[in-house]
């Protein structure tokens, strides 16, 4: 009886469910995303100053959401949609295709049009045209990555973003603090000394830099106008001055003091100079970085005996400890509106310092880094996909880039000597 | 002291005949009713078969029984879609057996089936039986017809939705913003051959990548395994809904 009413209450359900039937599919593969950029119709004489579907292509396959096919494995380079045959693309196991063309549109003003098609829906995704001097194709081309990047991954892309480092040669005697797009091309050196530069941090609107000089008097805290070179005295007070962040506002710096004994963390309103002192323990307290709702500030502190992260309201002054797993945790950094936590992670006294990201939802601490060597100075994308470090490798510091989940990694190249403190800037616009 | 003259001990007789009469009745009562209502086929293990075989001898339908449990099943299996679950057992066998008799005649009589051996069983017992299976699956003919008819549609769409849900699954490439609680209803349209001829989005997750991932999907599997009864795949899988959730998704 009881097997005969389970088979009625079943075809009962199955009966009311009949309206329509619904297939649920609860996981899908998180793999990159097969993309062809086609090489751009060119309707000049002289070649182009800039190869700008190399430069899409480069962008796109260095984020690591997307596997770009090599132009020489393509059955065709169409430059217009009734050139597009979506079957080829379809045999190449293509989703994407961009097409586009470039002309000269008078005197040294390039007009691109380029097209985005979804290959398996048939339908274009994305169109758009756009004019360059010729210095500016570069930029036309992170331009165009970052459209493409959006559209299919659903986050902002950051090609079009830069990064600021110190440099050093090697007899350490000569130190530039420079900046340079985010894949390394065209850097330009901002300011040069011969002391040390440290802690370089952006104003969220990038017009601002933020920086340390140790200078033969002691350390001091600059905050230098990127497009007038003027740089302005922050802090110079007896003792350490360090580790400045701008807050999200733009408007005030959260740095580090000595001047009372131990480091501890402050705020300046930049504006008026009014001074707030955060913390007050006898430990050192340091490396502050503002959340993002500009009432927080995370940091590091040794209060426990080792160092570990820390947030503090600036409102109430509660100090909530954040990480609890590791001998060493320092140098925190958030990402995606500060859900991860990002941070150099020792999980034990005498193993290697890594990069280790923290989901702080679900408290889940994940070491990202294993090839380089003293991984230091995480800084994170805006769109916080990527953490950029510095870290030794052959020998030599050099910068180093991972996803916030680990999937991504790759080095940054740089011309010559050595290179430490990124900072990834803000979005240009 | 006062109640025992009251009663008589010879008057005694009478309630306890009453009581047992009673008893009695409820007692037929509910055997009978038992057998009513409960299939006795669906509790007669399956040495109990046998003997039927063998004391119908006579007829030559029931000897065959044996031969076409297994070659009948096979004859439907071709129809039947679906993998059957073994659970099902206990109902299938009165099934079977009644589709047995009806089907299988004509292959009876060309095949030569090797005798039963008789058993010493008592023909009474026996055509007691018989008669009880053949009330019950006359009965329970057109009942069971239908749960099994029901029960075998729903094994179907139940493989042909898993098979889907795998494929689609295995070429669903979820973009890095898709959230493991976004969710989004497609509805597909095939032909009877099983491809795609459209996708129409029933409700978007609000994250364009995302939606336009879960519809390449569809498109790439190109062609879906379907029933060929064309007649479930009219009712179930002409069109249909896929509800997706990147449940796995790492935000």
């Amino acid at each position: 009886m009881m097997k005969r009413f389970i088979w009625l209450c079943l075809i009962l359900v199955s009966v009311s469910a009949k309206a329509e039937l619904t297939i649920e599919i609860t996981q899908g593969i998180a793999s990159s995303i097969p993309i062809s950029v086609v090489p751009m119709k060119w309707s000049g004489t002289t070649e182009l100053p800039e190869n700008i579907a190399g430069i899409v292509r480069s962008d796109l396959e260095r984020s690591g959401h997307f596997s770009v096919l090599s132009p020489d494995d393509m059955l065709s380079h169409p430059s217009e949609l009734e050139d597009v045959y979506f079957r080829d693309w379809r045999l190449l196991k293509q989703e994407y295709v961009v097409i586009a063309q470039i002309k000269l549109n008078g005197q040294d003003q390039y007009q691109i049009r380029y097209q985005l098609f979804d290959v398996f829906n048939e339908r274009e995704v994305l169109t758009q045209t756009l004019t360059a001097k010729a210095n500016q194709l570069r930029d036309i081309a992170h331009r165009i990555s970052d459209e493409i990047y959006e559209q299919l991954t659903g986050i902002r892309g950051v090609f079009s973003t830069r990064i600021a480092y110190v440099t050093t040669n090697p007899m350490r005697t000569h130190f530039n603090l420079a900046i340079a797009d985010s894949d390394g091309a065209r850097e330009k050196v901002v300011m040069s000394s011969k002391y040390s530069i440290f802690s370089p941090a952006w104003s969220p609107d990038g017009k601002r830099l933020a920086y340390v000089l140790l200078e033969d008097s002691g350390s001091k805290v600059y905050v230098q106008d990127l497009a007038t070179g003027d740089k302005q005295l922050v802090s110079a007070n007896k003792g350490i001055n360090s580790a400045p962040a701008f807050s999200p506002d733009g408007n005030k710096l959260a740095l580090v003091l000595s001047k009372d004994g131990n480091p501890e963390i402050y705020v300046v309103d930049l504006t008026t100079r009014h001074w707030i002192r955060v913390t007050n323990h006898y430990a050192i307290d340091t490396e502050p970085n503002w959340m993002p709702d500009g009432q927080h500030i995370i940091f590091t502190s040794g209060r426990a005996g080792k160092p570990q992260i820390y947030r503090v309201s600036l409102e109430s002054g509660y100090i909530e400890r954040l990480t609890f797993e590791g001998s060493y945790n320092a140098r925190a950094r958030l990402a995606q509106d500060g859900r991860f936590l990002v941070m150099v992670h020792q999980s034990a006294k005498g193993e290697p310092f890594r990069i280790a990201s923290m989901d702080l939802t679900r408290g889940l601490l994940q070491i990202l880094t294993s090839d380089t060597f003293l991984d230091e100075s995480p800084s994170v994308s805006p769109n916080g996909v990527m953490v950029m470090y510095a870290a030794k490798y052959n020998k030599r510091s050099i910068l180093a880039a991972v996803s916030v989940d680990g999937d991504v990694k790759f080095l940054v190249p740089s011309k010559s000597g050595d290179v430490r403190e990124p900072a990834w800037g803000p979005y240009l616009n | 002291m006062q109640l025992f003259p009251l009663t008589d001990p010879r008057s005694f007789g009478l309630p306890v005949l009453g009581s047992g009469l009673i008893i009695l009745l409820v007692l037929v009562l509910l055997s009978t009713k038992w057998m009513n209502t409960e299939p006795v086929i669906t509790k007669v293990p399956k040495h109990i078969n046998a003997r039927l075989v063998q004391v119908k001898k006579a007829v030559p339908k029931k000897t065959i029984k044996k031969v076409k449990k297994k070659k009948p099943k096979k004859v439907k299996a071709v129809k039947k879609p679906a993998p059957k679950f073994k659970k099902v057992v206990i109902t299938k066998k009165v099934v079977k057996k009644v589709e047995v008799k009806k089907t299988i005649k004509p292959l009876v009589k060309k095949k030569s089936l090797p005798k039963p051996i008789p058993l010493p069983d008592s023909d009474l017992f026996s055509a007691l039986e018989e008669e009880e299976q053949n009330n019950n699956v006359a009965d329970l003919l057109s009942k069971e017809l239908l749960l099994k008819q029901a029960d075998e549609e729903q094994e179907a769409i139940m493989s042909y939705s898993g098979q889907i849900k795998a494929l689609v699954e295995s070429v669903w490439r979820t973009p890095p913003s898709a959230k493991h609680d976004d969710e989004l209803i497609l509805r597909i349209f095939l032909v009877p051959t099983g491809e795609v001829i459209d996708v129409q989005m029933v409700t978007s997750s609000g994250n364009q990548a995302l939606d336009r991932s879960a519809e390449q999907a569809v498109w790439k599997v190109v062609q879906f395994p379907v029933p060929k009864d064309l007649i479930l795949f009219e009712k179930e899988f002409r069109q249909f809904k896929l509800k997706l959730q990147p449940s796995t998704a790492r935000l």
